[in-house]
């Protein structure tokens, strides 16, 4: 009986250490420095997934292919950056742009990149010491890539500049093997839309000619209000920072230097005063960026960088959602651009971010006759006076639904139309 | 092996290693009054004099762990000024910025949600005595069931002047935001409210700065080379948020300055604070 009285007795004592040693340890102020104050980006940063393509269309033997899987079309931008480091250029040309149509023509594979990317970030991605971005002025914004490998040759469209650049390669089997082996359930035949004397498009514009496949995707919601984790990664010592609630229904934290805004339809707001000034690039910038995205939660495989504005040595940089196809805005409450954020003397000067954490619940399939008609009807509700420049998919989100869209483009207009109903959602007025 | 003797030894082991834990535990989360020593003081008020600033006031020397507090503010709205005042009486009302205006006989109401404005001309000021006055400011606020417990009262009759102000305080500490006024003279009568309706303490309490890093802090906001002179330091809560009727309110220390310009230092940070 004493025995077993000792027993329970130092068993009771063991339990009692535990928690009191544990209750010693909580004492301790934890995670004293959080991202938001250190310096220096060490964390490795893979900007090459960040500056990518925002669609992809392969040419073989006169046939288009939309790519439409966005882990292909990265696989393809990956391969097509390692040829271009990889290998010397013979000769860097400026084309007129009756090459650059010609450059559409044949085996070909196409990168539309979104708003333009700043020819200094790409330096990143195409690191070869002898490469064409040394030689072209660093001033431009690359809209577009061509490879063609018909002609061993890669073209370069410079939006701000309207210029055409062409790169002269000895050979480019690496690619043309690709090519070859294009797996075709990551891809969707198109046919152009585009006919002499039609007044709907000025060029030749692509849509998918077989059924078609477009998954269904939704944002899986997260409760910050009941995270402390999550208000860890903005502040230093959360137990300084106070709650209030504004009358918008916004909820903010602050500790009277930074301050977190919670907005009730996802969007997060962050702000930054301390400012410690320090030297700083775009492409520091750019990773710093990245990091703090990916800090809070962000998934990075599904953004992508799509604009770019340097003022007065602060850089502001947009990034998209993508999930195969790219994401627009379409509340006007809400920012165009789903990410926003400011870099000031190296630190994060504000952030505006739509949280998204994009899932997938399955695909519509929709047969060529039953993507055609919607469209065409779209098309007639418009009455467009100018012929439409483009005419791509992608998700509308609208009030937390992301609605599988026709987005046409016209002479800086856009507009977007319901790809099941051919119901146009906004006009651009 | 003597098992039975082994279990005594880790007994006693574990009973000296848990007295120990449970010291250090309740040694870490004591409450440690800070003071200042004499030299501390010194030295402070030589360093501020080095940039210009002068204290005429004396520097709190204890300071305690505070906690957070949870502020709601008192509405006042339309139905509030309709159930109160205007009751069945005609009126005027417009809009005028954030404000909604009320008149009616020779009275005015403005009201934006968060503060409170009346006005009310009339000859019966003209004869009343500074006493009358007072009285009269007294009564308004306790018909109107304006009246509150938890005050720091100021009266100041100035000619025929007479001002009473109430500051919002809880547990001897200001609520900054949280006043009332009355003001009347010969021709008029004027009052206005801004009040946190509920103030609840927060449990998690918090060591605060000294006043001492809190003045120190004006070397480092203050940019020009005028003279300030420091008329107050005080330790209380601070809840500047014009957008928001609920949140919590963090310990501040407020220096006064003789030109009226206030300095809200966080006392868990010591970080500078917006508003003046």
């Amino acid at each position: 009986m004493k025995e077993k009285v000792k027993s329970l007795l130092l068993f009771f004592l063991v339990l009692t250490s535990v928690y009191l040693t544990y209750k010693l340890w909580i004492s301790f102020p934890q995670n004293e420095l959080s991202f938001i104050n250190k310096k220096s980006t060490n964390a490795k940063v893979d900007i090459f997934r960040i500056i990518r393509p925002e669609y992809t269309f392969v040419g073989i033997q006169g046939k288009v292919y939309l790519v439409s899987n966005g882990d292909f079309s990265f696989s393809l931008w990956e391969k097509t950056a390692n040829f271009i480091n990889s290998n010397k250029e013979e000769k860097i040309n400026v084309v007129d742009d009756n090459s650059w149509g010609n450059a559409q023509k044949g085996t070909f594979i196409r990168f539309l990149i979104g708003k333009s990317v700043n020819g200094d970030l790409l330096k990143d991605i195409f690191t070869n010491r002898d490469s064409w971005f040394r030689k072209i002025n660093s001033d431009i914004y690359v809209e577009e890539i061509i490879v063609n490998i018909d002609k061993n040759q890669i073209f370069v469209k410079d939006a701000t500049n309207k210029k055409f650049y062409s790169l002269n390669y000895s050979n480019m089997g690496v690619l043309k093997n690709i090519i070859e082996n294009l797996p075709k359930d990551e891809v969707s035949v198109c046919e152009s839309v585009y006919e002499e004397g039609n007044t709907y498009f000025e060029k030749n514009v692509y849509i998918p000619s077989l059924t078609f496949s477009i998954k269904k995707i939704y944002n899986k919601e997260t409760n910050f209000e009941s995270d402390h984790r999550f208000l860890e990664k903005f502040f230093t010592n959360i137990s300084v920072v106070r709650k209030i609630t504004e009358n918008s229904g916004c909820t903010v934290y602050t500790d009277g230097l930074k301050s977190l805004r919670l907005y009730q339809n996802g969007y997060i707001e962050f702000y930054n005063t301390i400012s410690e000034p320090s030297s700083t690039d775009k492409n520091f910038a750019l990773r710093k960026s990245v990091v703090f995205l990916e800090e809070i939660g962000i998934k990075v495989d599904d953004i992508y960088l799509m604009d770019f504005k340097e003022e007065k040595g602060e850089y502001t940089f947009y990034f998209n959602y993508i999930f195969d196809y790219p994401l627009r805005i379409l509340q006007k409450e809400m920012l165009d651009f789903p990410i926003e954020i400011n870099i000031s003397n190296g630190n994060i000067k504000y952030a505006q971010v739509l949280y998204l954490d994009l899932m997938s619940n399955g695909s519509y399939l929709i047969s060529h006759a039953k993507l055609k008609q919607p469209l065409a009807m779209g098309l007639k509700e418009i009455n467009w006076r100018e012929p439409l420049s483009d005419l791509k998919i992608g998700y509308a989100y609208y009030e937390g639904q992301f609605i599988p869209v026709w987005i046409g483009e016209s002479n800086n207009k856009v507009f977007f139309i319901n790809i099941f109903n051919g119901k146009l959602i906004y006009n651009g007025v | 092996m003597n098992w039975s003797k082994a279990k005594t030894v880790l007994i006693i082991t574990f009973a000296i290693l848990n007295v120990l834990l449970y010291l250090t535990i309740a040694k870490i989360n004591k409450p440690q009054p800070q003071l200042l020593s004499r030299q501390d003081l010194y030295s402070i008020e030589e360093v501020l004099l080095q940039n210009n600033i002068i204290l005429k006031t004396t520097i709190p020397q204890e300071t305690e762990p505070m906690p957070l507090v949870k502020v709601t503010r008192e509405i006042f709205d339309e139905s509030f000024v309709l159930e109160n005042f205007i009751k069945s009486q005609k009126y005027e009302k417009y809009k005028e910025n954030r404000y909604t205006i009320f008149k009616f006989e020779d009275k005015t109401i403005k009201v934006d949600g968060i503060s409170f404005y009346y006005f009310e001309k009339s000859d019966k000021f003209k004869d009343m005595s500074s006493s009358q006055k007072e009285e009269y400011v007294q009564n308004f606020i306790n018909n109107y069931h304006f009246k509150e417990i938890n005050v720091q009262v100021e009266k100041i009759s100035q000619g025929k002047e007479v001002k009473i102000k109430y500051f919002q305080t809880y547990k001897d500490y200001f609520i900054d935001g949280g006043w009332m006024e009355g003001k009347i003279d010969d021709k008029s009568f004027e009052f206005s409210k801004s009040w946190f309706g509920s103030v609840v303490m927060e449990k998690a309490k918090k060591e605060v700065i000294n006043a001492a890093y809190a003045l120190l802090k004006l070397v480092e906001i203050k940019t020009d080379a005028k003279l300030m002179v420091v008329k107050e330091i005080k330790l209380g809560y601070y809840f500047n948020w014009s957008s928001a009727t609920k949140g919590e309110a963090v310990p501040v220390w407020r220096i006064t300055t003789q030109d009226g310009n206030r300095y809200y230092i966080n006392a868990y940070t010591g970080n500078f604070e917006e508003g003046k």
